[in-house]
């Protein structure tokens, strides 16, 4: 420490009160923390520091760059596959200069399902969603709210439920839904994975809402609310953003989902999962490069979902992680 | 609260829950005791489907490949975590943005896909890149067909597709690390490890044991990555107990009792597993 001379606590802390009106209190209180001589001249604050000593930032992007690249790899070379010729595609080493075509894009398009598949995949995933949310939010809202004991065992029992394997839902869904006729139907489908995800929904719901301070149902509560009115009318809107982060995640999780409709479908209703493993086990050349413009297609969306929703995948992975 | 709203409020859940999950849950627990096929009635035979499973090699072999392929992902997967959070934090906001959501792209797009994709990386067959440089540097492996390689790949795949999920969570507890005390550290004549060792570090450890309960819950049912990365898995010696239970109920072999009777015994695997996780997790509910 070089400083020549430590303040006080008490000069420091009139400093910081004299600026704070100029900061966010987060930046006040992080200021707060730092010594500032009082001799000083008041200068305009600085936003707190971040960056660690000693690793300069060049060397730290350069390794991010290098990082991403590595964890963009397969995809950059699934593009690469897609777009060579069938002659250079394969080859030891691998071939540099070639025309580039669009022939496996076009024949993902004209000659597979991809379109069809990818559709009925959103749909499904919109649906789940929609039900899994509105089922969930008012359980998670009343479970971050309770004082009875039964509250946390319920979250307990969802949190049990998150981890079971598949199959020991899954086997029953698909005898019941042989018997009944409905196998392979998008509404069998729909059943299974809202079943699935909806305690996870619950869960990350759960989270958010105990986060909106109480005093909001007791202000609206005072106004005259009944407690669903109070739920509908005051918290749902505050919630929008935890609304947001739990419909996104249950949107993936349906869209992500491979066993549920590799057992539960055959062909009508097939998601977008399990159609790009039937071409890649087809284990011929051809389909390889069909596959790789497939992988390529389903990436793109989600680069553009990474960098522009990432508040929201970002809230909802670390939900509950840290206490505010 | 009172009882009657908050029944009021949980009741879709609750039914959905008791309806979907508990109803079907008891048939599977019903179904391990019995000799059943699809869509006929089943008879009762006991515990022999128990004792059946937990004889076979093939069981044992997959119940082991799961265990081995959990803990060593889930150690991995915090390593990586943590040092992908500290290069991101170290960096601005706007690079911060970018990186992490180039990251996060193998995340996102699902397991098959991404784990297709990675594949191709080391399929010598193909002109896999990967697999061609290591065997140009004398490592002439057949990474998806043989034993201990297949398992390697496999492990980094899953730890590619979870990596992102793991850094954010650390990197939202270093926002939570106090300055404060990281500068009083500095003061104190701490280096750059210890203060990443004695102040750091001690303040991740919730978040840690965060990661490992979702990693140790996800990689006991792996199954996605693997059936694409390896699709003769029981040859190749990466089949973990999901593939194998896949195998025995829908599979070559179309064995309800016997895969209900393994999906319980997971299920019993699980509980002993996760029940510390558990625990912590109630006491952190009832304490808010």
């Amino acid at each position: 420490m070089t400083a020549p001379s430590r303040p006080t606590g008490a000069a420091a802390g009139r400093t910081d009160a004299n600026l704070s009106a100029a900061t966010t209190p987060v930046s006040a209180a992080a200021a707060g923390a730092r010594t500032r001589s009082p001799l000083e001249a008041p200068k305009p604050p600085k936003p707190p520091k971040r960056r660690r000593r000693g690793w300069s930032a060049w060397a730290v992007n350069a390794a991010l760059a290098v990082v991403s690249v590595l964890f963009l790899l397969p995809f950059l070379w699934a593009l690469l596959t897609a777009i060579k010729p069938f002659r250079d595609a394969f080859t030891d080493p691998p071939t540099w200069r070639f025309t580039p075509t669009r022939y496996s894009f076009d024949q993902l398009y004209r000659a597979t399902e991809f379109v069809s598949v990818f559709e009925n995949t959103i749909v499904v995933g919109v649906i789940t969603m929609v039900v899994s949310v509105g089922i969930a939010a008012p359980a998670a809202y009343a479970m971050a709210r309770t004082r009875l004991r039964i509250g946390p065992w319920l979250l307990i029992i969802a949190l049990v439920f998150r981890a079971l394997p598949r199959f020991a839902i899954v086997l029953p869904f698909y005898n019941v839904a042989q018997a009944l006729g409905v196998y392979d139907t998008k509404q069998m489908l729909i059943v299974a994975l809202v079943a699935v995800n909806q305690p996870f929904t619950l869960w990350l719901l759960r989270n958010f809402f105990a986060g909106i301070p109480a005093d909001i149902d007791e202000a609206a509560a005072i106004d005259g609310c009944g407690p669903f009115q109070a739920f509908f009318r005051a918290i749902l809107p505050l919630a929008r953003p935890g609304l947001a982060t739990a419909g996104i995640f249950t949107l993936l999780l349906a869209y992500q989902e491979y066993l549920i409709p590799l057992a539960l479908t055959q062909t009508n209703t097939q998601t977008i999962s399990v159609f790009v493993t039937t071409i890649g086990t087809k284990q011929n050349v051809n389909s390889l490069q069909t596959l790789a413009a497939a992988n390529v297609a389903l990436a793109i969306p989600v680069v553009f979902l990474a960098l522009f929703a990432q508040r929201y995948l970002v809230s909802g992975l670390t939900a509950g992680a840290v206490k505010s | 609260m009172r009882g009657r709203h908050f029944a009021a409020f949980v009741a879709p859940s609750v039914l959905v829950m008791g309806g979907l999950l508990l109803i079907p849950l008891a048939y599977t627990v019903v179904w391990s005791f019995q000799d059943i096929s699809y869509g006929s009635p089943g008879r009762w035979i006991g515990l022999r489907n128990f004792t059946a499973t937990l004889g076979t090699s093939r069981f044992q072999a997959a119940v082991g490949f799961t265990i081995a392929f959990t803990a060593v992902v889930t150690v991995l997967l915090i390593v990586v975590g943590y040092v992908l959070a500290l290069l991101l934090d170290s960096t601005s906001r706007r690079m911060r943005t970018m990186f992490l959501g180039l990251i996060m792209v193998s995340y996102v797009v699902p397991l098959v896909v991404g784990g297709l994709a990675f594949a191709q990386l080391f399929d010598p067959t193909y002109g896999g890149p990967v697999a061609n440089l290591l065997a140009y540097f004398g490592w002439d492996v057949q990474w998806l067909t043989s034993t201990w390689p297949a398992r390697t790949v496999v492990v980094l795949n899953t730890v590619w597709s979870q990596a992102a999920f793991a850094t954010l969570i650390v990197l939202a507890g270093l926002n939570t690390v106090d300055s404060a005390q990281v500068e009083a550290a500095v003061v104190d004549g701490a280096g750059k490890w210890d203060v990443q060792r004695y102040v750091v570090i001690p303040r991740l450890q919730r978040l840690f044991a965060l990661i490992a309960l979702i990693c140790v819950m996800d990689s006991l049912r792996v199954f996605d990555q693997i059936q694409v990365i390896t699709p003769s898995s029981q040859n190749v010696g990466t089949e973990s107990i999901m593939g194998y239970t896949y195998d025995v109920a829908l599979g070559t072999s179309q064995r309800l009792g016997l895969a209900s009777a393994i999906s319980v015994m997971t299920m019993l695997i699980t509980f002993v597993v996760l029940l510390p996780f558990l625990r912590s997790t109630y006491r952190d509910v009832t304490a808010r």
